[in-house]
């Protein structure tokens, strides 16, 4: 009973959780992420931080990760209505002469990127900061039908340990090929598991820790 | 086990507000002599059949036969008890005329979303680039929306330059559109050459709604041009419809939301502003988003430090009780706050760039105050919470800017103290000219020493025309790439910006902050008296401010969406007094009544104005 409580806390909307990681949002692109229901289109200006929006044009309601980047400003594939830092609208086309409304304004996420991993949080003002993750390297992700803190409770069941920060599990041992999870609650019954390894690991050490991993997933999963 | 929901029959009524409207289910050809069709409209099975002698019937599956009739070529279907008259379109049968039927396509959104995005003008650029609009010429001019007495909704004088018009054109022309919705689901468009009504191509978009969120349209058009087979014009309409599809399929709300709130129009969006009050006046609750807006979550911090850093002036620091970081801000930025005893004060950011973890704000005890910096002084104490809210900037950093002039006056400091830390950190070539009554009265000596050493000046006690020497020797000889930054006393704001303006600087380079907001809508117009009926307050409003920004000025607190009179969220009744009616919102008859104003662009024509707040 305790184990669920603390796990229930430990995802709690107000903290920081994986969404996406670094290589997968290049420079001058916008892909599309999911955080505790919320829909997060992720982009990356041509200079600057990577950003975690609300995944809407607060003009239409139209996905913004139908959009483009055009150097710091993401653009709505709809009117072509352009924000830039903060979510605030630069630019509508429509009506040159006038300043944007100020209530234009997409809802900006609190993003921060470290060792690979983009982290984000749905509070104004989060728990605490993102955990670092020295000489790790991304390996796989997995998507799997659960809950974070179910999944949470199979693995530690599994012989994993807390890993310093609530999204984060660690096997225990010295080995190279030990798995480090991130967790990211997609959605109430949805968990993306980033597997990280220690770096450098060849190339078949790695594929081996995936295999592992996905053995143990597919093992615990069916007693969820 | 999944539940079959799909095919479950609907027993809840057929909402009130469209039960008497005809839908269109598809063409009159669909259905041969003999012949039965099956079709889902609002959630319901219908049968049409046409009998031998041609003539149409229906009955929704199970229950009572519903009204049915070719009309326009096409089969239109009314399930409520007293259909309303069908709408007139004496072109239709016109001579030289043909009509071509395009299709019926499904899309995955409300029918009220692809009404909307077919009234909308605004769109063509984008999503049909190099067909219906350029990149080159965004802009849409101003139309005129009207619901008449038929209840049909109608926007006229709609122009844009398109480079493909229809099948037919030969290169780029100015267009006219006429709009015209003869029921909420059902859209019609005039389009013809500029100048040429009677030779109107007229594009028919009657949606047969299946679900609160997904639509079959049924696309068709009557036409002049006896030129190109019926194949070529399908063809061109079914591209522009195919580029429409993948949008309408992205919203995240796929059902019409009507809180004003929601979604923010501009101007150029009154035809939909209309359709959407429209829609509100009918009660319409089918295929609308039932969310209202959420009001936006507060955020709360902890006084951590409360320290002097000159005669009178108290500097605070104030953490997320979270413990994590605080929303970001940028340079010129400053928060609400909200004080003991109901007040709301506007304090700058002192932040640097590298403390996300707090907000540190300055406070100068006034003398005159009515109460907020005195609860700051008096009242707050470390430890306390203090709701406040995101930080705003309205004299941010001009990024183009290669040189940066900063001069404060006295408490003015705090915004440029944050201007000054960020560019040093970047290493930028910025200087800080530091006003202030004496030595004692120098707010933040100790980080200005330690962070802008060399980059900063203090000229304190100067007498006024020891300081208009300074200032005039400041502004002397700037180049095109300085940008100054002006915060403090309006005797120095004023100073520096006839100084600078003698001195030949573009008031684009010249950059003030005065703790009000900046209206986005061109103000300007006669000042008046505004009195709030229901307060007693009067407050002036000067030429260059609106009755809103005048209103927030003073605690008032009034909502607003647009700001630029096109969506109706801060729609006010108006007590006494005859307003100017600025706004693209309220109908003509209804600006000529002077019941009601939106005090966002609107202002008075009556010396004094008096309104219900």
């Amino acid at each position: 009973m305790h184990t669920q409580e603390q796990a229930r806390g430990a995802f709690a909307a107000d903290g920081w959780f994986p969404v996406e990681l670094s290589q997968h949002v290049p420079e001058g692109q916008v892909v599309q992420s999911m955080l505790h229901g919320q829909e997060l289109a992720l982009w990356r200006p041509l200079a600057g931080s990577v950003q975690a929006w609300e995944n809407r044009c607060p003009h239409r309601s139209v996905r913004l990760t139908l959009g483009f980047v055009d150097g710091e400003q993401l653009v709505c594939r709809y009117h072509g209505w352009r924000y830039g830092s903060g979510g605030r609208c630069t630019g509508v086309p429509s009506t040159p002469a006038l300043a944007p409304p100020p209530a234009a304004c997409v809802r900006a996420y609190m993003c921060r990127e470290a060792d690979g991993v983009v982290w984000a949080s749905l509070a104004l003002a989060p728990r605490g900061y993102p955990p670092r993750l020295p000489a790790l390297a991304a390996c796989r992700s997995f998507t799997l039908d659960i809950a974070a803190d179910a999944l949470a409770d199979a693995i530690e069941a599994a012989g994993f340990e807390s890993g310093g920060h609530p999204a984060v599990r660690r096997e225990p041992g010295t080995d190279p090929e030990a798995a480090t999870l991130l967790l990211q609650p997609m959605d109430a019954h949805t968990t993306c598991a980033h597997l990280f390894v220690a770096t450098p690991l060849p190339a078949a050490r790695r594929l081996a820790a995936a295999r592992r991993m996905k053995a143990l997933f597919a093992e615990e999963l069916s007693h969820a | 086990m999944l539940e079959d929901t799909d095919n479950a029959v609907i027993d809840r009524p057929v909402d009130p507000a469209i039960a008497n409207d005809w839908f269109a289910v598809g063409q009159s050809g669909d259905a041969a002599r003999g012949q039965t069709l099956r079709r889902r409209l609002l959630q319901r099975e219908i049968e049409v059949r046409r009998d031998a002698s041609g003539a149409l019937s229906a009955r929704t599956t199970g229950a009572a036969p519903c009204a049915a009739r070719d009309h326009c070529g096409c089969i239109f279907i009314c399930l409520g008890p007293a259909p309303k008259p069908l709408f007139a379109l004496p072109e239709f049968d016109a001579p030289g005329r043909r009509f071509v039927y395009m299709g019926a396509i499904g899309v995955h959104t409300g029918g009220l979303r692809v009404v909307e995005n077919f009234l909308d003008m605004a769109h063509f650029p984008f999503v049909h680039s190099h067909i219906l609009g350029t990149e080159e010429a965004t802009e849409v001019r101003a139309y005129e929306v009207e619901l008449d007495e038929r209840q049909e909704l109608w926007a006229r004088g709609c122009k844009f330059v398109q480079p493909m018009a229809s099948a037919a054109s030969e290169g780029e022309a100015d267009v006219d559109y006429v709009y015209r919705v003869v029921n909420p689901f059902s859209p019609l468009l005039y389009k013809a050459p500029a100048g040429h009504a009677g030779e109107a191509d007229i594009i028919f978009l009657f949606v047969q709604p299946t679900e609160e969120d997904d639509c079959t349209v049924h696309f068709a058009i009557s036409l002049v041009d006896d030129s190109h087979s019926a194949g070529e014009i399908t063809v061109f309409q079914q591209t522009i419809l195919g580029q429409d599809k993948p949008i309408l399929e992205s919203h995240v709300y796929k059902r019409l939301p009507l809180d004003a709130r929601i979604e923010v129009p501009s101007r150029a969006d009154a035809g939909s502003s209309a359709y959407r009050r429209w829609l509100r006046q009918i009660g319409l609750r089918w295929g609308v988003e039932p969310m209202a807006a959420a009001a936006p979550a507060p955020l709360v911090v902890e006084v951590a430090d409360k320290r002097s850093v000159a005669d009178g002036v108290a500097a605070f620091t104030l953490r997320s009780p979270a413990g994590g970081p605080l929303p970001p801000m940028t340079p010129g930025a400053h928060l609400d706050v909200h004080l003991p005893g109901g007040w709301i004060r506007q304090y700058s950011l002192c932040n640097g760039p590298a403390d996300d973890g707090c907000y540190t704000i300055a406070v100068k005890r006034e003398d005159a105050s009515r109460g907020g910096s005195a609860a700051m002084h008096d009242a707050v104490r470390p430890g306390d919470l203090l709701r406040v809210s995101l930080p705003k900037n309205n004299f941010a950093l001009d990024r183009s800017a290669t040189r940066s002039l900063l001069i404060a006056g006295g408490i003015g400091i705090t915004p440029l103290l944050a201007m000054a830390r960020h560019l040093a950190a970047r290493d930028g070539d910025v200087h800080l000219h530091y006003f202030c009554r004496s030595e004692a009265h120098a707010a933040f000596r100790t980080e200005l020493d330690r962070e802008l050493a060399g980059r900063w000046t203090l000229h304190a006690g100067l007498t006024p025309e020891a300081t208009r020497n300074t200032v005039e020797g400041l502004l002397d000889g700037s180049d095109a790439g300085t940008h100054s930054y002006t915060c403090g006393p309006l005797p120095l704001m004023q100073l520096v910006e006839a100084t600078g303006t003698a001195a030949g600087w573009p008031r684009e380079r010249m950059h003030f902050e005065y703790f009000k907001l900046a209206g986005p809508v061109e103000a300007g117009g006669m000042p008046f008296e505004l009195t709030l009926a229901r307060s007693g307050r009067t407050v002036q409003v000067p030429a260059d401010r609106s009755i809103v920004d005048v209103l927030r000025s003073i605690d008032v607190a009034i909502d607003t969406n647009c700001e630029q009179g096109v969506c109706g969220t801060c729609l006010c009744t108006v007590v006494d007094g005859t307003p100017e009616h600025r706004d693209q919102y309220l109908s003509a008859g209804e600006k000529a009544g002077n019941m009601q104003m939106l005090p966002c662009v609107s202002r008075s024509r009556s010396q004094t104005l008096v309104l219900d707040l």
